[in-house]
């Protein structure tokens, strides 16, 4: 069950990277493709700078994020820890992993209460036309939700192995 | 002693923060003898440009300058007048209408009331003037040039006049113009000197693209607000009246010598040909008189005919009041904005719900 | 408590959850989360989580670093490397320096100019990060790359394990000095300085930290000739062919990255974009753009890229809580009180940075420091692209001193543990004396830093 589990998890969040990953390189080719329009053809993509700002940096960021908690890719210091006895990193885990638990899912909380707020009222950002930016707040609930999934996931790994990860 | 938070997003060299945030809070102590103080932080470190709004809603500051163009879907009122910011070019009349205007109209008011925040004094930039890597004098010279706006009328306005607007960060007009993926930026004429514009944009024309307005200088939280004696919100009243005087003469003087300092670097200053002029008079024209339609179409307002009329009407008794003041006078503009506005409202009252 | 007091508790704490292996960027969210609580009230914190998160993410100047990420991870899933350092060998050993100026730029000519000099495949190896370090934003990824060619041919040659292992942990931090830069992207956006600016600041810098790690080099060779062991190497007329049809790939690339930004062309986001498209297209060319190499650069940059970003917004929490308790003003009247030398300021932040680097990485020092450090410089006065090339400068450094050095810590885990951590430092030391040399030239003459910005802008 456990295990039917953390597979239901891994493979989500590999779903939102792979999507990020799309984005990045949808990022890239709109960018390439503005600059060349503006050297060759002296035009424009119109809204290059809102698709990059509001929607691909958003998606790519946020949506990593569960996989990067799953594969504990989280840049932190090993050093002290490696010191210490087995048992003690694995508290130290457990805490590490309960304090995630109470930040992502603050995160979770206000970034979905933020997307149903704005979805509510469509909104907008305003440039040289308007432009509709309450779907890229759905992002954050989503990429917030993948890191409590794998935590949660890594937690149950860690303590059935009675091993810090 | 009431110690509170207050928050201008732009550097401290720019007006809305340097005269109307930093010089305001000593202001602010002095007139209340100490007894407010405000902690002043300006540029984004504590609230991005987009969040100022509902950093006075949650109370993260007490008080802060909240341009309305970044929310408009938040506040639709002020951004449909400020679809009027091509019409007028005259900031000293502006700031002191718009507070007027901000202050009384029962549906701005409303408006404020239902974002949670309580308006307490306007800004204004000086018209937007073309600053250019080469001449732009006429309709022909503007034919495919790219053009940095900020803002959808302007933006339309160019493209009706031939050319291409581009919307790029501000932060990207310095290296835009140098590099040539920009050849002309509209913005105020401070920013000559303020971003070194001078140095790669040698062709100023004064053709006035409008003007921004729209949103609190200073927006304060409902809760603080209520919580302020009577005489505490009368001193913030009147640092508000003298501050816009202050902001609106440094702001007047920042833009002068932007064009005196590009003039100096053997920069060329024009004042627009005829047929420039005219393309701009005529479009004015027409968004003075759209704007009523587009008030309803693009931002759903409701009885925008009076909306909008009200507006004209504000700016136009504010024309007349000023036009026997030294615009430069601090202390004239002052007693005047005392007088004709913050004397009339009931600081008891005034925002408290 | 005061608020100030608020303030250097959660310093603190934030320090000791990061010493007890929290991740970085969590310990300095939730510490700032639970300090405006305290001075303020969770309204005031749930507005601050509910404000920062997207509306710092999507800058527009922010957007260049995952584009670099992607660049490098192409360059390296797609072997870009093997063939400049293959050459780079090959004209050492023989070719006159004009052929190579011609061939792969400046670089490679001052090591050609070297060639009769001892420790050349060091040298070749210095020259070869310099170029990858101009193609890619990070210093571990551009170690990680040489560590695996480079070093087994060194050790195979009868280097000595210390020279080998140090040359490619120093080199490798050439990475965020010598443009793009992922370290230089975070300060400009920070510190409000032109991205661009910054990346022709670190160029000078970058290139002359690998001149005086060359010289060093040379000149220990030559007194001690055993260090370079003994090497044989009698290239055929087929692998030299093979050498330079394959050259072209590095130098192509940061031609258009780097001429891209420095003409002006491109802003660096721009730039970004573009550059990892061209290495797509340069690995389609050279046939190694399998299926398995894309996925393998996708997915490493979107890892980095989440990873660097859940820091930032901690960092970004964390200076909203520092400024909101007002520590970073009274830490900057302190050290002002002190004196408002510049080089008394350059003093304090190395000790911080040397105190610290001793714990936490680059990335998370320089995004726990900046709250603290572009108030101090801006009250100072004191030139904030200058500056900006010091504090990574400085960061580096840290990534090759004990106990904490990510760099020496990579190279050990690609080699299988082949030369043992006390060798690598031990190999670092020389370096490390180079790397103070650098940074005393580098505050004793502002103008190296400065001269390249100032001609384009
Ligand atoms: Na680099
Ligand atoms: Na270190």
């Amino acid at each position: 069950m456990m295990r039917f589990l953390e597979r239901i998890i891994r493979w989500l969040n590999i779903g939102t990277a792979a999507a990020a990953g799309l984005v990045m390189v949808l990022m890239m080719l709109h960018i390439t493709l503005d600059v060349g329009v503006r050297y060759f053809f002296n035009g424009q993509i119109v809204g290059t700078l809102e698709w990059v700002s509001f929607y691909y940096m958003v998606a790519l960021v946020f949506l990593g994020l569960g996989h990067v908690e799953m594969k504990n890719e989280n840049i932190r210091v090993d050093l002290f820890a490696q010191m210490m006895p087995a048992h003690v990193q694995l508290a130290l885990y457990i805490l590490a992993c309960m304090l995630g638990l109470a930040f992502f899912g603050m995160l979770f909380w206000q970034s979905l209460s933020d997307a149903l707020r704005a979805t509510r009222r469509g909104e907008e950002a305003m440039s040289n036309f308007r432009f509709l930016i309450w779907p890229a707040r759905w992002a954050l609930p989503i990429g917030f939700a993948g890191a409590l999934l794998a935590i949660i996931a890594n937690l149950g790994r860690a303590i059935l192995r009675r091993q810090a990860l | 002693q009431t110690n509170f938070i207050a928050n201008s997003f732009y550097e401290g060299a720019v007006p809305m923060s340097g005269e109307g945030y930093i010089r305001w809070a000593e202001l602010v102590q002095d007139l209340s003898d100490g007894d407010l103080v405000p902690e002043v932080f300006t540029g984004t470190v504590l609230l991005a440009p987009r969040a100022a709004l509902q950093g006075i809603q949650d109370n993260v500051v007490q008080v802060a300058h909240h341009a309305a163009i970044y929310t408009p879907s938040d506040l639709p009122v002020a951004n449909a007048v400020q679809e009027l910011g091509f019409a007028y070019s005259d900031p000293l009349t502006a700031i002191f209408a718009v507070t007027d205007f901000s202050m009384n109209n029962p549906v701005q008011l409303e408006e404020w009331q239902a974002n949670g925040l309580v308006y307490l004094g306007a800004y204004a930039t000086p018209a937007y003037v073309l600053m250019c890597s080469n001449p732009v004098r006429n309709l022909q010279e503007i034919r495919g040039k790219r053009i940095r706006t900020a803002g959808s009328a302007v933006s339309v306005w160019v493209e009706e006049a031939g050319g291409i607007p581009v919307n790029v960060p501000s932060s990207e007009m310095y290296t835009g113009l140098e590099r040539g993926s920009l050849d002309c930026a509209t913005n105020a004429a401070s920013d000559l000197v303020d971003r070194s514009l001078l140095e790669v944009a040698q062709h100023t024309t004064l053709l006035s693209t409008g003007m921004y307005w729209s949103g609190p200088q200073w927006g304060y939280n409902p809760g603080f607000w209520a919580g302020l004696t009577t005489e505490q919100r009368e001193v913030l009243m009147e640092a508000s009246a003298r501050s816009m005087a202050r902001m609106v003469i440094a702001y007047s003087e920042k833009a002068d010598a932007g064009l005196q300092a590009s003039l100096a670097a053997g920069g060329n200053v024009y004042e627009p040909e005829a047929d420039l002029a005219e393309h701009v008079a005529a479009f004015r024209d027409r968004t003075s008189a759209d704007a009523a339609e587009k008030a309803r179409t693009d931002f759903g307002i409701a009885e925008p005919e009076a909306l909008i009329g009200d507006f004209q009407d504000t700016m136009q008794k504010w024309q007349e009041l000023l036009a026997d003041i030294d615009p430069e006078d601090e202390d004239a503009l002052t007693a005047l904005a005392m007088q004709e506005i913050f004397s009339k409202i009931d600081a008891a009252t005034y925002g408290v719900q | 408590m005061t608020n100030l007091e608020v303030g250097v508790a959660g310093i603190v704490a934030a320090l000791v959850l990061i010493a007890i292996r929290i991740p970085i960027g969590l310990a300095l969210g939730l510490v700032s989360i639970v300090g405006i609580a305290v001075m303020f009230n969770m309204n005031v914190a749930w507005g601050m989580i509910s404000a920062t998160p997207f509306d710092y993410v999507g800058q527009w100047e922010l957007s260049a670093a995952p584009m670099f990420l992607l660049m490098g991870f192409i360059c390296s899933s797609t072997d870009m490397t093997r063939g400049l350092f293959l050459s780079l060998r090959l004209y050492l050993a023989r070719l006159p320096g004009g052929l190579a100026i011609t061939s792969v730029g400046a670089c490679a000519f001052f090591a050609a100019a070297l060639a009769r000099l001892p420790g050349g495949l060091a040298i070749t190896s210095v020259g070869a990060c310099a170029f990858f370090a101009a193609a890619s934003g990070s210093s571990v990824a551009t170690a990680s790359a040489m560590s695996r060619m480079a070093v087994p041919e060194m050790l195979d040659n009868g280097y000595d394990r210390g020279l080998a292992t140090g040359t490619i942990a120093a080199s490798g931090t050439l990475g965020s000095l010598i443009p793009p830069s992922v370290l230089l992207i975070l300060y400009g956006v920070y510190a409000q300085v032109s991205v661009g600016q910054l990346f022709m600041a670190g160029f000078i810098p970058g290139i002359l930290s690998a001149l005086i790690y060359m010289a060093m080099i040379v000149i220990r060779v030559k007194l001690k000739p055993e260090l370079a062991g003994s090497v044989r190497f009698e290239p055929t007329a087929e692998e030299r062919r093979e050498a330079f049809r394959d050259v072209w790939p590095l130098p192509t690339l940061i031609l258009v990255v780097l001429g891209g930004i420095f003409s002006g062309a491109f802003s660096p986001t721009e730039a970004g974009a573009l550059g990892a498209f061209a290495a797509l297209v340069i690995a389609a060319i050279r046939r190694k753009l399998t299926r398995a190499a894309l996925f393998e650069a996708v997915s490493q940059a979107v890892i980095s890229t989440a990873s660097i970003f859940i820091i930032l917004i901690g960092s970004l929490f964390f200076t909203r809580f520092l400024a909101l308790s007002g520590f970073p003003r009274a830490f900057a009247d302190a050290i002002l009180s002190v004196s408002t030398e510049t080089w008394w300021i350059l003093l304090a932040v190395a000790i911080i940075f040397l105190i610290l680097g001793m714990l936490i990485d680059s990335i998370g020092l320089l995004l726990l420091t900046l709250p603290i450090l572009v108030p101090l410089v801006n009250e100072a006065g004191i030139n904030p692209i200058w500056f900006g090339i010091i504090v990574i400068k400085l960061l580096e450094i840290g990534l090759i001193t004990p106990p904490i050095g990510l760099n020496v810590y990579m190279i050990n885990g690609a080699l299988n543990n082949r030369v043992t951590l006390p060798e690598i430092f031990r190999g670092i030391t020389w370096f490390l004396a180079m790397d103070l040399l650098t940074l005393t030239i580098l505050i004793g003459f502002p103008i190296l830093t400065l001269w390249l910005p100032s001609l384009a802008y």
